[in-house]
């Protein structure tokens, strides 16, 4: 592995398995901590400062959708990865609508649960390095704060953006002008293995224009280019 | 996450909608049909016979009238008597009026035949709500049978996967990554307590199927209970200090039941390793097993200071994949079988088995009652 260390957060009320993962990210060289109760990992993600939770979903305390969705309702941003023995379709889009980024059902290979982690860990560090070149943007009326996925819109109304919707905003906002494809959107906000279909984007670009455009049936920022993917123009006259 | 979650809400709407749900709501619905349709039904009849009533009575008055009439063109009295014998002279106007007994008879059937179509309708009111009932407390049974599964499943699923995982885990660190002697005796420690879980629940389950289908034969014997209960804390020795608990006997030499040694084994095996269970959940703490000698029998305790239960939830403990809570937020492993297996044993072994808490948090204690041993048992 390549990473940078990064600071993880284990929770799973399988003491061996915990232990397991621990022992191996330390070895890749992250700095790790194991938690095996839903309530020590809430306070324990309460308090510190994670790169990453590798988060179980039946746990003693609070279950880890509960988790995730009660850090997404309190402003975290740090990435979940769902590891679990509820592998099914359902349990899956559950996890990511609770806020998950990734999902690994159990049992796995530990270099499948290295490489999902190391992407985690890549793209989370791209969302980090982009606001760092560029944090805000403005056009046409519309104002957007990429670190505290606030915003507000040409007609004066206020939004907060979930963190996937404002990464691809930011995606596409780091190629304006450009077209970018879904599979370039899929591959750097979630990872192509999450979603079965890259359709799921189209849903997130429909949000992007409700919140900005005026008239969100004829778009002049979030255009789409058919069979290809996205283009954010945030000028349009000057297209 | 928020794409599709419009979607994703009418989906779940549409999921908890199951089956049963259905079902209630189609029985709900055919109930409310059937209730009005009765109730309607009465009171068409009883309006039918005030009609029937109203119309005797205008008839009858109408033959008065003729009857007057009759007299007034000179016709013979006498005749009155027989051609309208309902008929009576009122002393009072000196006319011909309908006799109060006639009267009172057409009254009399109207309120009998009301009370007739009260009872017949209450009496098919009492019939259809008692069989809803039936059916509804049928719905609920297999609703919460469905639930259980449910959990079952989900327990199971998670009860393999994750010693699976752990297995896999440790497996695949002994061939990637190049383990210290000291390291590689932690993972095989680890490997062998996974397979250890597994082998339990497999036996668990197989034990619950030879159970269901009767193939359980018991050979009682006399048994010695310090000796199995030793035995007991020895085996479970392992699983206990993992999770911080301290198991030990209060058995004394010499107490002996007349029971299947291998049933009996099953049994505080598993009484034991829930007890661990609960009590690892609280944070730590103890697990006992005691006896007391009582009139021919011997009652078995294993009580601890664990996460304890509702006590309203005692009886169903021994049912078939229950398991207390919430299966997303279960404070214990387990798959809902070892207790449902302990109370088959012991109640095929002529045994009762009971259970006590005082409520969560508050410990619990599970009482095995076997037959003693005789001394010519031995």
């Amino acid at each position: 592995m390549t990473d940078q260390a990064a600071t993880i957060l284990v929770v799973d009320d399988e003491v061996n398995l915990a232990k397991g993962i621990k022992e191996n990210l330390e070895i890749e060289g992250h700095s790790v901590e194991a938690v095996f109760h839903g309530r020590t990992a809430l306070e324990m993600v309460r308090a510190g400062t994670y790169d990453l939770v590798i988060l179980d979903v039946m746990l003693p305390g609070v279950d880890g959708f509960t988790l995730c969705k009660t850090m997404r309702d309190e402003g975290q941003t740090t990435p979940v990865l769902f590891l679990t023995a509820k592998g099914e379709a359902s349990d899956r889009i559950r996890g990511l609508e609770a806020g998950g980024d990734d999902y690994l059902p159990k049992p796995f290979h530990l270099r499948e649960l290295l490489l999902r982690v190391h992407a985690i860990l890549r793209r989370s560090r791209w969302y980090d390095a982009a606001i760092g070149r560029e944090s805000e943007i403005r056009f046409e009326g519309n104002e957007f704060d990429f670190r505290s996925f606030k915003g507000r819109s040409w007609e004066g109304k206020e939004h907060a953006i979930p963190h996937k919707e404002a990464m691809i905003f930011k995606v596409l906002a780091e190629r304006s002008g450009e077209v970018v494809s879904r599979d370039e959107i899929l591959e750097t906000v979630w990872g192509s293995e999450v979603f079965p279909s890259t359709r799921t984007i189209d849903n997130f670009i429909v949000r992007l224009r409700k919140r900005f455009e005026p008239d969100p049936e004829s778009p002049r920022f979030f255009h789409t280019v058919r069979g290809v993917g996205y283009r954010f123009t945030p000028t349009p006259n000057k297209e | 996450m928020t794409a599709g979650s419009e979607r994703g809400g009418s989906v779940r709407f549409f999921e908890r909608l199951d089956h049963t749900r259905a079902l209630q709501v189609a029985f709900l619905f055919l109930f409310l049909i059937a209730v009005g349709q009765v109730t309607w039904w009465i009171l068409d009849q009883a309006s039918y016979a005030s009609e029937v009533r109203t119309r005797l009575t205008q008839l009858i008055a109408a033959d008065a009238q003729a009857a007057n009439r009759f007299l007034e063109q000179g016709g013979d009295p006498a005749a009155i008597t027989v051609l309208f014998p309902h008929l009576f002279r009122d002393p009072a106007s000196g006319e011909l009026a309908i006799h109060p007994v006639v009267l009172q008879s057409i009254e009399d059937e109207r309120r009998r035949r009301l009370n007739q179509y009260g009872w017949e309708g209450a009496f098919f009111l009492v019939v259809l709500i008692g069989g809803m009932a039936v059916l509804a407390k049928a719905l609920h049974q297999d609703a919460v049978l469905r639930r259980r599964q449910r959990n079952f499943l989900a327990a199971v699923s998670h009860e393999f996967k994750s010693p699976l995982a752990s297995l896999q885990l440790a497996a695949e660190t002994l061939s990637l990554r190049d383990p210290t002697p000291g390291d590689r005796g932690r993972l095989s420690e680890r490997m062998l307590h996974d397979l250890k879980r597994l082998q339990v629940m497999v036996s668990n389950i197989l034990e619950t199927s030879r159970i269901e289908e009767g193939r359980i034969a018991l050979a009682p014997e006399r048994v010695a209970l310090a000796e199995e209960a030793e035995a007991t804390v020895e085996e479970c020795q392992v699983a206990a200090a993992d999770h911080g608990v301290e198991v030990a006997h209060d058995i004394p030499e010499g107490v002996a039941i007349n029971a299947d040694p291998v049933a009996v084994r099953t049994v505080l095996r598993n009484l034991v390793d829930n007890a661990i269970k609960a009590v690892g959940a609280a944070g730590g703490g103890k697990v006992v097993i005691a006896t007391a000698v009582r009139d021919g029998f011997v009652d078995v305790t294993v009580s601890d200071n664990g996460i304890g239960f509702p006590p309203g939830e005692a009886g169903k403990l021994f049912e078939k994949f229950y398991r207390p809570g919430n299966e997303m937020r279960r404070e214990t492993r387990g798959t809902g079988l070892g207790l449902h297996i302990v109370r088959n044993l012991v109640e095929l072994g002529g045994g009762k088995v009971s259970a006590h808490s005082e409520g969560p948090g508050r410990g619990a204690r599970v009482t095995v009652s076997w037959t003693a041993a005789h001394e010519d048992d031995a």
